[in-house]
């Protein structure tokens, strides 16, 4: 069986060896203002990941680690998506690419197996769509990732970023940035912000179910229809109760969207991807159930390496048989038709 | 204003200057009651029931509903005049008792009307469902609650 990874994480190895991807006139600002590199927390299990420093061979320990059956990763930048809770767009903008700089030189040419999703800034849309112009003649990239902002994914904000990453078929990722709920600028959970890390991890289903419910009551999927959106980071059994919700509620305000013409539960099927990650606590039967009732092509699978050890049986297990074929790989296949990915009796 | 229906298979529901635009007039009948309309397409009539839930439908005016659109360019069906359910919204259109945008496959029930001179007369017995039996609503597989 065909595996493909789809969230797993590099690492910028140290601050000074990003500089040598920035403007020197940015390297004297962030150094002037004490500039200090995102670590990879408040990802749980960040201590027991491959940070290394200076010089470190990190890309090399990430493929040495790399598990037996996996056929391809895709790199999220994470140390880009704290930067959605930062004031200086300007700023977020330069990191941004300077990562996205940095991981293809120094991680892409460790294992031809490995893609990127070039990370973005959001408070800018138009410096991301300029980022993503720049990269998109790049075959290793195959999506586009940020973070949000306190704005619903669905409202014009983003729609440029968003535009430019389908007529590219590029992917479109959020993940957590970890910041969500903590500062001004990143959307808050549940009203006011929840007081603990592990109380906001808990928590970060929420802030994925109204964007979902914004991509396709806003009619995101009618302007761009072939656009795929995946979800990284944020679980997946909530899907199963907010999409009947949502079908149920659509009857209800069809006049209010008359263009959303078909039900939610089919948009998603089409549109929206969620990466399987980690299984939480619940039961495996249980889980297995949720996934039989949601749509066959909604699950991808993912690692959160190096914030697992990246077996794809940890995850695996929680999706009944039937589906693992697709969960494990063909569903990737079709969300990023940019990784070119061959799949083991793939139709597609 | 009510009429109270006889048991005969024409109802009479009232004259034809009796219908204000949009507005119903209700007719009861032993089974319940049967909203009659004249809208700018003619004059409908439907079971005042809707099938979601049993509301009384046409408590409220029949109205004009929107087509499928760009996103948040609304376009207005000028082509139909529908009846929407003062509950959830659920809208049907007036002539087949079709949800509007196929939110359901249910049906509301509609009757033939028929006008003679200034009289308008409601067919007691409700309209033939084209294709009844088929399965009509393919969407939603997974999102219907009705089977």
């Amino acid at each position: 069986m065909s595996v493909i990874d789809c969230e797993a994480h590099p690492i910028v190895a140290g601050r000074e060896e990003l500089f040598a991807y920035m403007d020197r006139a940015w390297v004297e600002r962030l150094t002037q203002s004490n500039f200090v590199l995102p670590s990879g927390i408040p990802h749980p299990g960040a201590d027991r990941g491959v940070h290394g420093g200076g010089d470190a061979p990190v890309a090399e320990a990430f493929v040495a680690g790399w598990a037996e059956g996996v056929d391809a990763a895709i790199l999220l930048p994470s140390q880009v998506y704290p930067s959605a809770g930062w004031c200086d767009d300007a700023m977020c903008a330069v990191y941004a690419s300077a990562v996205n700089r940095y991981v293809a030189e120094r991680w892409l040419p460790a294992d031809e197996r490995l893609k990127l999703a070039i990370a973005v800034s959001a408070h800018d849309p138009a410096v991301a769509v300029a980022e993503i112009q720049r990269w998109a003649g790049d075959d290793r990239v195959v999506a586009v990732s940020f973070s949000l902002i306190a704005v619903n994914l669905g409202q014009q904000h983003y729609r440029p970023i968003l535009r430019a990453a389908a007529e590219h078929g590029l992917a479109v990722m959020i993940h957590p940035g970890g910041t969500e709920g903590l500062a001004i600028g990143p959307p808050t959970l549940g009203g006011v912000g929840p007081r603990l890390p592990e109380e906001r991890f808990s928590l970060l289903p929420q802030l994925a179910q109204s964007n979902v419910a914004s991509l396709i009551y806003d009619g995101v999927f009618v302007d761009l229809p072939e656009l795929k959106v995946v979800f990284a980071g944020f679980g997946f059994e909530w899907a199963r109760s907010l999409l009947w919700r949502l079908d149920q509620e659509w009857r209800n305000l069809r006049v209010d969207v008359p263009w959303v013409t078909d039900w939610p539960m089919a948009y998603a099927g089409r549109n929206i991807r969620l990466v399987v990650d980690d299984l939480g606590a619940a039961p495996e039967a249980a889980l297995q159930q949720i996934a039989r009732d949601l749509p066959e092509t909604l699950l991808v699978y993912g690692s959160d390496r190096p914030f697992s050890d990246g077996d794809p049986e940890d995850v695996l297990r929680g999706i009944p048989e039937e589906l693992r074929e697709r969960v494990s790989a063909l569903n990737a296949a079709e969300t990023f038709p940019r990784g070119a990915f061959a799949t083991a009796g793939s139709a597609a | 204003v009510a009429v109270k229906a006889q048991r005969d298979v024409r109802i009479h529901a009232g004259a034809v200057d009796d219908f204000a635009l949009d507005e119903f007039r209700i007719v009861e009948v032993d089974t319940g009651s049967i909203g009659v309309v004249r809208t700018a397409e003619g004059f409908f009539a439907v079971r005042n029931k809707c099938p979601h839930m049993g509301a009384e439908i046409c408590a409220s005016r029949a109205t004009r509903t929107m087509l499928p659109s760009r996103p948040f360019e609304y376009a207005v069906d000028d082509a139909h005049t529908v009846v929407r359910c003062p509950w959830h919204r659920w809208e049907f259109h007036m002539d087949t008792g079709e949800s509007v945008g196929q939110v359901t496959g249910k049906r509301l029930v509609t009757y033939d009307v028929i006008i003679e001179g200034q009289e308008v007369y409601v067919q007691r017995r409700a309209k033939q469902r084209a294709g009844a039996g088929a399965a009509r609503n393919g969407a939603g597989a997974k999102g219907g609650d009705e089977g």
